[in-house]
Parts: structure tokens; C-alpha cells; sequence
């Protein structure tokens, strides 16, 4: 097995949340976001539930980000996160919208 | 209307969820029929907007500093114009900026905890929630806390928020200590004992003296409180509240506009084994759709508002509610809101309290979001809407995308009369002529303020009318 075969191996068996995400993006999760996305209150879309969120994902990361910062339905314009960054939101939609491994 | 039958907190939250459903309102994250339009990208500058969506900018810079030390070199480094954010739970324009907006995200924690004399020193950005949780995981709690608890602990700092009982400060009576760096780049420690004077500005400082980057609190153990809720009719609520400010009582109170009604809130201190012996489900969703059925009449209808506000209140049952105390303080607004508050002196609160509903309903004004009243205790702080004088803070609401100008200008004509010291963080038209009136120590924040900053740095065109050259 080349190295770089099995460096690619190991990104793909790694659970996603282990080598992936920045500890800040879990923070501005944390206090921002979980409130309405833990358990889909007012209809947003739950985290981490990949059916709820391939279409949405469909759409194109670039409408994505536009819906976060301009808001969308019930989540008002930044996401409750008003010192976010675009790149923040950027991290936050991939983050929120992928399935994480159990610790 | 169905099945229209309504609990405490449920009455009031419940009340503008349901006119947001029927007037297609948007909330933090309710169910709304339609998008919200907030503003877009220009030209790849992303907007800031409040969580209100009332203030709107487009900073040309943001930065984060990773600690004290990059954040010292920013401000030597920099001319321009900088403004701190936090939650973004201001109404009014503390934070619009289109030069330097900074976030102090990188600035949250517990750093250190003194257990024997029970105080805190906390990162600046620390989200008032987050602090609430740490603590009460060291047995420890907060002395009082406001209802919200989103914003970040130097912005609510900054303002003097507040939570509600006149045994208690706001949150800024609390601060034995913190650390503002200022436009040059100096770190000051600052408390009773050091840089006192910067001490008395800073604990409320509108953002405008530097960039706090630590509070310490301080705190207490941790403790449980049960919450009783009571909807009364006018004249035994008022009755009721005189006798509990005399007492000194910890409560706060609801007006339901064009009611005669009142909700009494009662807080007290029990055991935990008292807690955990009456924690019940919470189930608000029926009542919650009850509301929204019942607002969607006063919408088709505006006519039969008085009458279904007057009538829904009899229906509300005594709801009593146990926990830890940061479960009891902390509240999700879920609605948005545009905000006003003004405090009066405490002696005065009642009368005005009274005012304000009368006039509501004498001036036919179209709202039915509760009218919030709050007292709060006395304190040192130079800008404080509580400097030595215990106070009765004033609430009034309405849905951010209702009209709230002509309503807040009737009320803010009551307030003066009562010579009401405006909320920093909520929506008013003062300016330096009225705070210099207001406010004893007001040449002595300015002094200090112009020392601090003199080239005008931290202050924005919202402060230019507080603070003009």
C-alpha cells in the first residue's frame, strides 16, 4: 500500500468529526445555532440528519450561505450568530450538515 | 377557539407567536409563512444585521483578535473607526459600523475561579448562557440573571442589563474587577482598589471606552428557585405588587394590553430536594397553537381585540415551576421584537406602569405584546440607569416588522415625565442634552472617556449624538 493511498484510506475512515471540524466551529454551534437546529424547532432543519439536508445541499452552497446571511423562513438574517464571519458560516453549514461519527 | 386554555410565560410568548403566524412575522426559529428578507451581500461585503433586524451596516473589516496580545497590536496598529460586537441583542445603533467591526469570539470562558470568595473572571465574548451552564457545573451560580440569556457578557455588561428584584443590581453591579484595553494599546486592570475610576465608567461603558477583554463576577453558590405564575385582575395586581416592592420581594410583572389584567411572576428561593420533587413536563405546544388560532381572530378582526383580551386572561391558570436557577432565568425569545425600556425611579414605577397601560388603551394604540415591569436595585456605576436610585425598568415591545415608532414616542413622552433614564441597548431619542441631566456623573464619564479615546476611535454616528465632540 502506497502512503499515499493509505493517508487517503485513513481520511476516509476517519470519523468526520476527529480530524475535520475546527473546535471553534463546534463552539459558534454551540452558541448560536443549536438552539433551533438540535431538535428542528419551528421547522429548521436538524443537524446532522443527512435526509433533511441533501436537498437543501442541492440548492448549492452558494444559496446556502446567502439564506444564513440574509435569513431564511424562521431563522433571522446571521443565524443568531451576529459576530459570525462568512467563512464561520461557510464552516457552520458544512458542519451542520453532515452526519457525525459518535465519539 | 378551541381548547383555549393558557399557562403563565405561554400567555405572553404565546401572544406575539401567534400574531407573528397571522401577520407573517419572523422569529428566532418559529414557524413563519414567509422568507425573511434581510439584507444581502454587496459587492462580496457581508451585512451585519442585529438579531432584531432594526440596525444594518456593512463593515468594511472584521477582525478577531486569538487573544490580549494580537488584540493590543490591533488597536496600535489601527486609526479607524472600531466597534465591538457581541449577540447582537442591541436595538439600538451601538454596533453599526462601516470601518472595523470586532468580534471578542475568541475571548470566552471560565479563566479562573476564586471558590473562597466566590468570584469569576470570565472571558468577554462569553454568551451570558454558556457562563450560566459552567457555573452551575461548579456549584456555583449567578446572584441574578437577566430573562434572556444570549447576549455576550461585555455587551450586556456595557448596557447595564439587568435581570429583575430590588434586592439585586444588574449584571454589572457584580463586577469586582476587569480588563479594558484601550485605543493605544494600554491594558488596564481595573477595580475597586485599582484605576477606580475607569472602574465606575467601565462596568457601564456603551462600548465606548476601549475593549474589555475579562469580567470578574461575583457569585454565589449554586441554588434552585420556584417560579409561581398568576394572572390577576388590574386593581389586585397593582394591590399586590405595592406590597411586594415593600417587602422587596423578587418578582417582575406582565401588562396585557387593552386588559385588565396582569401576570405576577414570583421567584423564591427553595431546596433542591424541593426541586427535584415537582419537576413536571413542560407541555405549552397546545396553548401555543390555542394563541395562534386566537390571533389569527384579532387579525381577521381587529375589532374583537379588546374583547379577546380581555377574555383570554380569565383562562390563565396559576403555574408553578421548579429548577436551577439559570433554567429559571434563562428564555428563549423565539419572536422578534423591537424594543424599548426606560427606567423610573422605584417609588414611581406603579404610577407609571399604570400610565402606560391606560394610555394604550385610551389611544387605541394597536399592540398586544405584554407590557414588561421590572424593579431593580441601586448602584455606583457612573452610567448605570440605576446610579443611586433603585429602579422600576419600563418595557414596551412590538413585532420587528410592526410599526413601533408612533407607540414608542407615546410611551417615551410618559417616561420623561417621570424623568426615565433610557436602556443603552434598547431603542430611544436622547441624546447629550437629556443624559447630562440624567445622569450626575455624566462630565466626569466624558472626561474620562476623551482621555481614554481621544481621537474618537470607539465611537460611532449612534454616539456621536451621546457623545458629540
Amino acid at each position: 500500500m502506497s502512503i499515499r493511498f493509505f493517508l487517503l484510506s485513513l481520511l476516509i475512515s476517519a470519523p468526520y468529526s476527529s480530524w475535520a471540524i475546527d473546535p471553534f466551529t463546534i463552539e459558534l454551534y454551540q452558541s448560536s445555532c443549536v438552539i433551533c437546529h438540535e431538535n428542528g424547532a419551528g421547522g429548521a432543519p436538524k443537524s446532522f440528519d443527512d435526509n433533511v439536508w441533501q436537498d437543501r445541499l442541492a440548492k448549492g452552497s452558494d444559496v446556502l450561505l446567502q439564506n444564513v446571511i440574509s435569513g431564511y423562513k424562521g431563522m433571522p438574517p446571521l443565524g443568531m450568530c451576529s459576530d459570525c464571519t462568512q467563512e464561520d458560516f461557510v464552516d457552520l453549514i458544512a458542519y451542520i450538515s453532515t452526519e457525525q461519527a459518535e465519539e | 377557539m378551541k381548547n383555549f386554555k393558557l399557562t403563565r410565560r405561554d400567555a405572553l410568548k404565546a401572544t406575539g407567536a401567534s400574531l407573528a403566524a397571522s401577520a407573517a412575522l419572523t422569529s428566532g426559529c418559529s414557524e413563519a409563512p414567509k422568507s425573511v428578507s434581510g439584507p444581502k451581500s454587496i459587492n462580496g461585503v457581508m451585512p451585519w444585521s442585529n438579531w432584531a433586524g432594526n440596525q444594518v451596516c456593512y463593515p468594511a473589516e472584521r477582525m478577531r483578535p486569538r487573544n490580549e496580545e494580537a488584540l493590543v497590536s490591533l488597536l496600535r496598529e489601527s486609526s479607524g473607526k472600531i466597534r465591538a460586537v457581541g449577540a447582537g441583542h442591541s436595538f439600538s445603533a451601538l454596533v453599526p459600523t462601516d470601518e472595523t467591526m470586532l468580534s471578542m469570539a475568541r475571548f470566552r470562558g471560565v479563566k479562573d475561579i476564586n471558590y473562597e470568595t466566590k468570584e469569576v473572571t470570565v472571558g468577554a465574548g462569553t454568551r451570558l448562557a454558556a457562563l450560566g451552564d459552567a457555573l452551575a457545573a461548579e456549584g456555583l451560580g449567578m446572584i441574578n440573571m437577566p430573562d434572556v440569556n444570549t447576549q455576550s457578557l461585555a455587551g450586556a455588561i456595557a448596557t447595564s442589563t439587568h435581570g429583575t428584584g430590588q434586592k439585586f443590581g444588574s449584571l454589572s453591579h457584580y463586577v469586582t474587577g476587569l480588563t479594558l484595553v484601550t485605543a493605544a494599546g494600554d491594558v488596564l486592570k481595573c477595580s475597586a482598589l485599582e484605576n477606580k475610576d475607569v472602574f465606575d465608567a467601565a462596568r457601564c461603558n456603551i462600548g465606548s471606552l476601549g475593549i474589555i477583554t475579562d469580567v470578574t463576577l461575583q457569585v454565589r453558590d449554586n441554588y434552585y428557585l420556584k417560579e409561581r405564575s398568576e394572572m390577576l385582575p388590574l386593581e389586585e395586581a397593582f394591590e399586590k405588587m405595592e406590597k411586594m416592592r415593600l417587602a422587596k420581594q423578587h418578582f417582575e410583572a406582565y401588562g396585557l394590553p387593552h386588559s385588565n389584567h396582569v401576570l405576577v411572576i414570583e421567584f423564591s428561593e427553595v431546596s433542591k430536594e424541593e426541586s427535584d420533587a415537582n419537576q413536571k413536563e413542560e407541555n405549552s405546544s397546545d396553548v401555543y397553537e390555542s394563541f395562534r388560532t386566537l390571533a389569527g381572530v384579532i387579525e381577521a378582526a381587529p375589532f374583537l381585540r379588546g374583547a379577546v383580551m380581555s377574555i383570554g386572561p380569565r383562562t390563565v391558570e396559576i403555574e408553578e415551576r421548579y429548577g436551577a436557577w439559570n433554567e429559571i432565568f434563562g428564555n428563549v425569545r423565539d419572536i422578534r421584537f423591537n424594543e424599548m425600556e426606560y427606567t423610573v425611579v422605584a417609588e414611581d414605577g406603579l404610577a407609571c406602569f399604570r400610565e402606560v397601560l391606560d394610555t394604550i388603551k385610551e389611544k387605541n394604540i394597536d399592540v398586544i405584546f405584554p407590557i414588561e415591569f421590572r424593579y431593580i436595585g441601586e448602584d455606583d456605576i457612573w452610567l448605570s440607569q440605576f446610579y443611586k436610585r433603585a429602579g422600576a425598568a419600563i418595557s414596551v415591545h412590538n413585532f420587528h416588522d410592526k410599526p413601533h415608532k408612533a407607540y414608542f414616542s407615546e410611551m417615551e413622552a410618559i417616561f420623561d415625565r417621570y424623568q426615565g433614564r433610557p436602556h443603552w441597548g434598547k431603542l430611544h431619542n436622547k441624546t447629550e442634552k437629556e443624559f447630562s441631566v440624567l445622569y450626575p456623573q455624566w462630565n466626569a464619564f466624558k472626561e474620562l472617556r476623551q482621555r481614554l479615546d481621544p481621537e474618537r476611535q470607539f465611537i460611532n454616528q449612534h454616539l456621536e449624538t451621546i457623545f458629540p465632540v
